[in-house]
C-alpha cells in the first residue's frame, strides 16, 4: 500500500501546479492555431508540443527536463542553448532563397535595413520599461535579445537570445515565433493605417531577368562584405548564402536538396520541440515574460511601420514609385510578410501581383536581423 | 512604479549607452545593406565588362556555325518534307 502510495505522489495528477496547467492549455492552443488556423503549422505545432511535454511534472530526481543534466530533452536542448539550431536553418533558408528579386532590383534592399528599426527601438523600449517599474529590471544584454523579436525571425532570436541571455531564452523564442504566425493578423491595420489608398494602387516594374553569374557571385560577394563589416553574424549569414550558393551553383543541386528538405525539417523539429519544452512553468510564466511578449509585439509594430514609412520616403526621390506596402515585408518572417503585402495589394487591386517585389525586401530583412544580431553580439559580447 | 525621467536614465545610463547602441546598430545594418545594395546594382555593368573577355553559355552572340547549322537544317528539312509555302 505504501508503495502504491508512493507511487501515487510522483504522478503527474499529484504533482500538476496551476502554471503547469496554464502552460499546458497554452501548447494546446498552440497547436490548435496550427491545425485549425494553420498559422505557421511547421513551427507551433513542434512547440506546442514541446510545451505540454515540458509542463508535465515529474519526480526531480529523475532527470527528465529540458534544465536537467544527462536528460535526453537537455540533449535536444543543447543545439537549442549553444545557437547550433538556427545556422542550421538558416543552411536550409538560403538554399530554398531565390534572391533574383532582389538582385533585379537592389534599391529593395534599404526597405529590409530600414524595418530593423524595430529592433533597436525596442532594446531602448526593454531598457525603459526596466527602469519603469519597480520590481523588474532588464540589462541591456536582455534589452538587445528582447530587440531582435522585431527582426521577425525565429533562428536569429534564439541565436541572440542564446549568447546574451540564456535566460529568457524559452520566452523569446515563444514570443518570436508566436509573432511571426500572427503576421497576417499584425501587419494589415498598421500596413493600412500608414498607407492611402493611392499608394497601395502603385504597380512596380516588373523585375528584370537575373543571370546565373550574378545568382553565383551574390552569395560569396554579400557574405564576403557583410561578415567584413560584421564578423559576429558570420555564422548564420555563412550558412544563409551557402545554402544560396549550393542553390544557385547547380553543380550541387544533391545537397541543395537536402539543406531545403530533410535538413531543415528535422532541424525544424527539433528546435520547434526542445523550445516548447523549455517553457516549465516555473521558469516561463514570471513578469519578464509576459514583458517580453508587449515589447516583442511593439517590436514588431515599429518594424513594419519603419519598413512602410521608409518606401514612402524612399518614392520622395524615385521615379519609379515603389508601392509602400512592400516596405512591410522587410520584417523579415520569409514569406509570410511578402504574403501579407501580395494580399493587402490585392485587395485593393486584385491584378496588382506585389509578392515578387515584396520578396526582396523579404530576404534583405533576413540579411538586416541576422547583421542586427552580429552587431548586438559584437558590442555586448564583453 | 519610478518616473519617466527615471525610466530614461535606466536607458542612457546602461553601459554600454542604450541610445548609443541602437544609433550605432541602425547605422551599421544600413552601412552593410547600402554596400550590399551598391554591389549588387553595379553588378550587371562589371559582368558586362567580363564578358566582353571572357564571354559566357548566356551571353555569347550567335557565330556563323550556328547560323550554318540552321541553314543546313532547313535545307535538308526542306529537301525531304518539301516547303510549306
Amino acid at each position: 500500500m505504501d508503495i502504491l502510495l508512493q507511487f501515487i505522489e510522483t504522478t503527474g495528477f499529484a504533482q500538476m501546479t496551476w502554471g503547469n496547467a496554464i502552460m499546458i492549455i497554452i501548447g494546446i492552443i498552440f497547436i490548435s492555431l496550427a491545425v485549425i488556423k494553420d498559422y505557421e503549422p511547421l513551427l507551433l505545432l513542434p512547440i506546442g508540443f514541446g510545451a505540454v511535454v515540458g509542463n508535465i511534472p515529474f519526480v526531480a530526481n529523475m532527470a527528465l527536463g529540458v534544465y536537467d543534466d544527462g536528460s535526453v530533452l537537455n540533449y535536444i536542448y543543447f543545439g537549442v542553448r549553444q545557437g547550433v539550431f538556427p545556422p542550421l536553418i538558416f543552411l536550409g533558408i538560403g538554399a530554398m532563397t531565390d534572391f533574383s528579386t532582389m538582385l533585379s532590383n537592389p534599391k529593395l534592399i534599404l526597405l529590409g535595413a530600414a524595418a530593423q528599426i524595430g529592433i533597436f527601438l525596442t532594446l531602448m523600449g526593454a531598457l525603459f520599461l526596466g527602469g519603469l517599474l519597480d520590481n523588474l529590471s532588464f540589462g541591456i544584454r536582455e534589452a538587445a535579445a528582447i530587440g531582435i523579436i522585431g527582426g521577425a525571425d525565429g533562428p536569429t532570436s534564439i541565436f541572440l537570445a542564446s549568447k546574451l541571455a540564456p535566460d529568457l531564452l524559452g520566452a523569446i523564442a515563444i514570443a518570436a515565433y508566436s509573432y511571426m504566425a500572427l503576421v497576417p493578423v499584425i501587419q494589415p491595420p498598421i500596413m493600412k493605417l500608414l498607407t492611402t489608398k493611392q499608394e497601395r494602387l502603385i504597380r512596380m516594374k516588373a523585375p528584370r531577368e537575373v543571370g546565373k553569374r550574378e545568382k553565383v557571385i551574390f552569395p560569396i560577394a554579400a557574405f564576403l562584405i557583410s561578415a567584413l563589416v560584421v564578423p559576429g553574424a558570420l555564422t548564420l549569414l555563412g550558412m544563409l548564402f551557402l545554402g544560396n550558393l549550393l542553390k544557385e551553383s547547380c553543380v550541387t543541386e544533391r545537397l541543395a536538396q537536402t539543406a531545403r528538405t530533410s535538413m531543415i525539417d528535422i532541424v525544424t523539429i527539433l528546435l520547434g520541440f526542445s523550445v516548447g519544452a523549455s517553457t516549465q512553468a516555473s521558469n516561463f510564466l514570471t513578469g519578464k515574460s509576459l514583458c517580453i511578449f508587449g515589447l516583442g509585439a511593439t517590436a514588431f509594430c515599429i518594424a513594419t511601420a519603419g519598413g512602410v514609412l521608409f518606401a514612402k520616403f524612399m518614392n520622395l526621390f524615385l521615379k519609379d514609385k515603389i508601392n509602400p506596402l512592400v516596405g512591410a515585408a522587410g520584417v523579415s518572417a520569409v514569406p509570410d510578410s511578402a504574403r501579407v503585402v501580395q494580399m493587402v495589394g490585392q485587395q485593393e487591386d486584385p491584378d496588382n501581383f506585389l509578392l515578387m517585389h515584396a520578396m526582396a525586401p523579404n530576404v534583405a530583412g533576413v540579411i538586416g536581423s541576422a547583421i542586427a544580431a552580429g552587431i548586438l553580439w559584437s558590442i555586448l559580447v564583453s | 512604479m519610478n518616473s519617466v525621467a527615471e525610466a530614461w536614465q535606466a536607458v542612457v545610463t546602461s553601459e554600454p549607452n542604450g541610445v548609443a547602441v541602437s544609433i550605432a546598430g541602425m547605422l551599421i545594418v544600413f552601412v552593410s545593406l547600402v554596400a550590399i545594395s551598391a554591389f549588387i546594382a553595379a553588378l550587371p555593368r562589371v559582368l558586362e565588362l567580363i564578358s566582353k573577355i571572357f564571354p559566357d553559355s548566356e551571353t555569347k552572340a550567335v557565330t556563323d556555325h550556328d547560323r550554318v547549322a540552321v541553314a543546313i537544317a532547313a535545307a535538308l528539312y526542306r529537301e525531304k518534307y518539301g516547303s510549306s509555302n
